[in-house]
């Protein structure tokens, strides 16, 4: 199901028309035609699927073995990937807010799309201010 | 295709409450409060979307749309407006991406958890997975 979820979010984006007629060089990498389309369809969820099925197995086994040393690996994961984002000056999220509210929904939204982007390798989180060399 | 995924998607809520009450059934109380959360912190999410999604609109729409979230229909209804084009001026975001958002929330914080926490439960208790 977390495979196929994924494959649909990319999988919609790229076959918008308005999305492929405002970045036409970014998007369009699922070929026109109904075989292409659900080919590739079907090659995103395979992907996603065992991928997740893979890190999610390293991180049961990694919980079972030592609990806290699974714990400390994800915010080691995480926080890497937000100090990156820190130091290249590209926490801050595109939704225009100030203040506290501006970090608490950078924080959460550059947590989710790693999160997303580490266990699903979504085609939709590749772009520069989401997923961007991380992806 | 289209109708199939609108259909798992929604199924799919149907499934992580069987498996709350399994692991409710089989004494693994802490692993079913974890899950729970899970789908707390998942609906807790969208419904700030809701809200943020529906600033300019009137309260009757704001508490129908919060309705719809907290019945679990968020992805029958989302698929939904996308593929029939549904236009509004007053939300903040189109149907699309509104239907990113709610479904990137999901799998950030109940799949890919529940995945986790599901590998983590069958090392644990091996027999969960067989018949008795």
């Amino acid at each position: 199901m977390t495979g196929l979820t994924s494959a649909m979010i990319a999988y919609d984006v790229d076959t918008s028309e308005k999305q492929r007629q405002k970045q036409s060089k970014f998007y369009g990498f699922i070929k026109d035609g109904r075989y292409q389309r659900g080919r590739t369809f079907f090659l995103m969820t395979m992907i996603s699927t065992l991928h997740n099925l893979s890190r999610s197995l390293g991180y049961a086994i990694l919980a079972v073995v030592d609990l806290n040393l699974a714990l400390r690996f994800f915010v080691g994961e995480v926080g890497a990937n937000h100090l990156y984002k820190l130091l290249r000056r590209d926490f801050y999220y595109w939704v225009r807010l100030e203040g506290v509210l501006s970090v608490i929904i950078s924080l959460v939204e550059r947590t989710l799309v790693k999160v997303i982007t580490d266990f699903t390798v979504s085609g939709r989180v590749r772009f520069l201010s989401a997923g961007g060399g991380n992806h | 295709m289209k109708e199939v995924v609108i259909t798992l998607t929604t199924v799919d809520t149907m499934t992580d409450v069987y498996m709350i009450y399994l692991y409710k059934v089989n004494g693994l109380h802490s692993n079913a409060n974890t899950m729970i959360a899970m789908i707390s912190i998942n609906t807790f999410i969208q419904l700030l979307i809701v809200l943020a999604q529906n600033k300019k609109k009137g309260w009757r729409t704001v508490l129908k749309e919060l309705f719809i979230t907290m019945l679990f229909l968020r992805p029958f209804v989302d698929a939904w407006r996308v593929h029939n084009k549904h236009d509004d001026s007053e939300t903040t975001v189109n149907p699309l991406a509104a239907m990113i958002m709610n479904k990137g929330i999901e799998l950030a914080t109940e799949s890919i958890p529940g995945c986790v926490l599901q590998c983590y439960v069958l090392l644990l208790n091996p027999s969960l997975g067989s018949s008795r």
